[in-house]
C-alpha cells in the first residue's frame, strides 16, 4: 500500500482510488506511534523547514508541534550529534537517495536521546522532489543493551587473552584496564573515557585512555585484592557533562560488578602464579654452585603459560669424593607438583648424604611418588671427581647432552619407567668417561618439548645451539634461546664440565 | 593453540584416542580412564594421536596401576612415531606394552 502512494496513477485499487482515502491516510499518521515527519525540499540553510510532524514526534522529542512546524530539523541537533553523519545525510539526499542513520538528537528539555532514522524523497507527478518524509525511532535502550553486552564479551575476552598469555603482571593489569577503558566508552555510548587503576598495596596507578584529573571522577570500583594482595580502586574519567547525562548508569554499576569480578578473577591467578614461583625458587638450591675441578652452571625458568609452574628441579651435592649432579620433573604443576619437588630433593640429598646408591634413592623418591599418586622423572650424573668415572641413571627422563667443545651429542640411555611407576623395573647404570673438558647437559622437557614435531627433533636442536655456545653459562643462554620465546612449561637445567 | 582430545569408547574395551594429550587435554583422559571398572583389560589405540606430555603419560600409568592392581590391565597399540619416541624415552615402552603402529 505504502509503495503506491508515489505513483497514484498507476495503481488501480479495488476499494477505490488513493484520493479518496487521504482523511484515513491522515488519521492513521496522526495516531501511529512511529514517529513522523516532514519537511520541505531545501537542503540548504536555514531549510529545511518542518511543515508536518505526527504527536508520536512530539511525543518522543518533547517538543510541541507549535514549537517546530516553521522550524529546522536543526533545532534536533547538539554537541553530541555525530556531524559525519549528517554530511552523509546531505550527501545522499542531495543526490537523490534515501537515507538512513544514527545518532544523537536533543529533547527539549536538552536530554539527549540516540535516534535512528529515515528519510526518503517525496515527489510531485513530475518526479520533482517537494519534500522529505523522515520517521525516527529512540534507539537508546537497545543500544544501551547491545553496548552494554559487548563491552562486557570485551572485558571477558581481554580475562581469557590475559590468561592465556605470557604477560607478566604489569601488562596484565594493563590489558585489563585497557578493556575497562574501552568498556565503558562503550556504554557511554558517546565520548571516550580514561580509566586508572589504583593498587594501594604496590602503589602503582595503571592508566588508560585520557584521563582528566582525578576530582573529576565519575564512578569508583573497588577491588578487595589486587596484584600486591591489598585493597585498589579503579576510577573513571573524562566524560564531558553532555556526555555523562548520556551515560547508562544501571548498564555502568552492572559492568563495573563485573570489572571487579574479572580483575580479582585475574589478580587471584597472578597471586597463585607468584606464590608458585615463589616457591620453587625457595626449594632450589643457589645456582651459584662452585666444586673445584668442575664448573657448574644451572637455571630454573617458569613457565610462560600460567600456572604451569613448580615441579621442575635441579640439583647439586658432592659426597665421599663425588660429585651428584640431577635434574627432575614432577607431572602436574602448580604449588602441589612444587612441594612434591622439594620433598624430592630434600630427600634424595639426605639419601645421597647417608652414602646411598643410585637405585636406593630412586626407590626411596619411587615410593614418596606412588604414595602421592604422582609421577616425577629424574635423570641422575654421578661423577667420581679424581677419575672422571660416571654413572647415569634415568627413571624415564630426556636423555642428556654430552659435549667436548667440539660437539654435543644426545646420549641415550638405558631408561627405567618413571618415579611413581618404578615397581620392581631395575634401574641400570650407563657408564661413561668424563675426561677434561668434557660435560654434560641436563635439562627438562620444557626446554626441547613442542606439540608439533617428534621430541628428537627438540634434543637436535638443543644440541645445534649448544656447540655454537662457548662456556658453560653461554650454554645454558644458547638453550635457552633455542627454545624460542614461548617455553609454555617450566624448565630446569644443569649443566657440568670437568677442568 | 589450545589442544584438542577426542575420546571414543571402541568394541572390546578399546578406547580410541585423537588429538593431542597434554596438561590440558590429560584430565579429559583420566576422567574417562576413571570410569572404567578396576578389572578392565582396557586398550588405548593412540593411532590418532600426535602428541604426548608428561601429563598425558601420568594419566595412563595412574590408570593403569590401579587396573593392575585388580586384575585387569591397561595397555596402548598403535603408537605414532612421536608418541612411540615419548614411551621409549621415558622407559615405558615395556610397562605399556605399545606394539607399533601397523600402517
Amino acid at each position: 500500500m505504502m509503495g503506491s502512494v508515489h505513483t497514484p496513477s498507476s495503481m488501480p485499487l479495488s476499494a477505490g482510488r488513493i484520493q479518496d482515502l487521504s482523511p484515513v491516510l491522515l488519521a492513521a499518521l496522526e495516531q501511529t506511534r512511529s514517529s513522523a515527519c516532514i519537511t520541505t525540499a531545501d537542503l540548504d540553510h536555514p531549510g529545511p523547514t518542518i511543515v508536518y510532524v505526527n504527536p508520536a514526534y512530539c511525543a518522543m522529542t518533547g517538543r510541541s508541534r507549535d514549537e517546530v512546524i516553521g522550524s529546522s530539523p536543526r533545532v534536533m541537533q547538539g554537541p553530541l550529534t555525530d556531524r559525519s553523519v549528517l554530511d552523509r545525510l546531505r550527501r545522499e539526499l542531495s543526490s537523490g537517495q534515501p537515507f538512513s542513520g544514527e545518532t544523537v538528537n536533543y529533547r527539549t528539555d536538552g536530554t539527549p536521546f540516540l535516534i535512528s532514522w529515515s528519510i526518503d524523497p517525496v515527489c510531485d507527478p513530475t518526479g520533482t522532489v517537494t519534500h522529505y518524509v523522515a520517521t525516527q525511532e529512540d534507539v537508546t535502550l537497545p543500544v544501551r543493551l547491545q553496548n552494554l553486552v559487548e563491552a562486557t564479551q570485551l572485558l571477558d575476552r581481554a580475562l581469557t587473552d590475559v590468561l592465556d598469555s605470557t604477560l607478566n603482571s604489569a601488562d596484565a593489569r594493563q590489558a585489563l584496564v585497557d578493556a575497562t577503558a574501552d568498556g565503558v566508552s562503550k556504554i557511554a555510548t558517546v565520548g571516550r573515557v580514561g580509566v586508572v587503576l589504583i593498587d594501594d598495596g604496590d602503589a602503582t596507578q595503571t592508566v588508560a585512555g585520557r584521563v582528566e584529573p582525578q576530582e573529576n571522577t565519575q564512578f569508583r570500583v573497588n577491588f578487595g585484592q589486587t596484584v600486591s594482595q591489598s585493597r585498589g580502586w579503579l576510577s573513571v574519567h573524562g566524560l564531558t557533562s553532555d556526555e555523562r547525562a548520556f551515560l547508562d548508569s544501571d548498564g555502568l554499576k552492572r559492568f563495573s560488578e563485573r570489572v571487579a569480578t574479572v580483575s580479582g578473577a585475574l589478580f587471584e591467578y597472578q597471586r597463585q602464579r607468584d606464590t608458585a614461583i615463589r616457591l620453587q625458587r625457595s626449594l632450589l638450591p643457589s645456582t651459584d654452585i662452585s666444586v673445584p675441578g668442575f664448573e657448574i652452571a644451572a637455571r630454573y625458568l617458569p613457565g610462560s603459560a600460567g600456572l604451569e609452574i613448580g615441579g621442575d628441579w635441579y640439583d647439586c651435592t658432592v659426597t665421599n669424593g663425588r660429585l651428584t649432579i640431577s635434574v627432575g620433573d614432577v607431572s602436574g604443576s602448580g604449588v602441589d607438583a612444587a612441594s612434591l619437588m622439594g620433598q624430592l630433593r630434600l630427600l634424595s640429598g639426605h639419601e645421597l648424604a647417608r652414602g646411598s646408591a643410585i637405585p636406593d634413592v630412586m626407590a626411596v623418591l619411587d615410593a614418596v611418588c606412588s604414595d602421592a599418586s604422582q609421577m616425577a622423572t629424574m635423570l641422575v650424573a654421578q661423577i667420581d671427581m679424581k677419575t672422571g668415572n660416571t654413572e647415569l641413571w634415568s627413571a624415564g627422563h630426556l636423555p642428556p647432552i654430552s659435549f667436548d667443545g667440539r660437539e654435543a651429542q644426545i646420549l641415550y640411555l638405558d631408561v627405567a619407567p618413571p618415579l611413581g611407576f618404578l615397581g620392581d623395573a631395575s634401574v641400570q647404570p650407563n657408564l661413561l668417561q668424563l675426561e677434561a673438558g668434557h660435560g654434560l647437559f641436563l635439562f627438562t622437557d620444557g626446554l626441547v618439548e613442542r606439540r608439533t614435531e617428534i621430541i628428537t627433533q627438540g634434543l637436535e636442536r638443543l644440541c645445534a645451539a649448544l656447540i655454537l655456545a662457548e662456556g658453560l653459562d653461554a650454554m645454558v643462554r644458547g638453550g635457552i634461546a633455542s627454545a624460542g620465546d614461548q617455553v609454555a612449561d617450566d624448565v630446569a637445567i644443569i649443566a657440568v664440565a670437568r677442568r | 593453540m589450545a589442544a584438542e582430545l577426542n575420546i571414543e569408547q571402541g568394541a572390546n574395551n578399546t578406547i580410541v584416542l585423537s588429538g593431542e594429550i597434554d596438561t590440558h587435554t590429560s584430565p579429559l583422559l583420566k576422567e574417562h580412564l576413571d570410569t572404567l571398572d578396576n578389572a578392565t583389560c582396557a586398550v588405548l589405540d593412540l593411532a590418532a594421536v600426535s602428541f604426548i606430555s608428561s601429563a598425558g603419560l601420568t594419566a595412563m600409568l595412574t590408570a593403569q596401576s590401579r587396573l593392575k592392581a585388580a586384575g585387569g590391565s591397561l595397555t596402548v597399540q598403535n603408537p605414532t612415531p612421536a608418541v612411540e619416541r615419548m614411551f621409549s624415552l621415558s622407559g615405558l615402552t615395556t610397562l605399556l606394552g605399545g606394539s607399533p603402529n601397523a600402517s
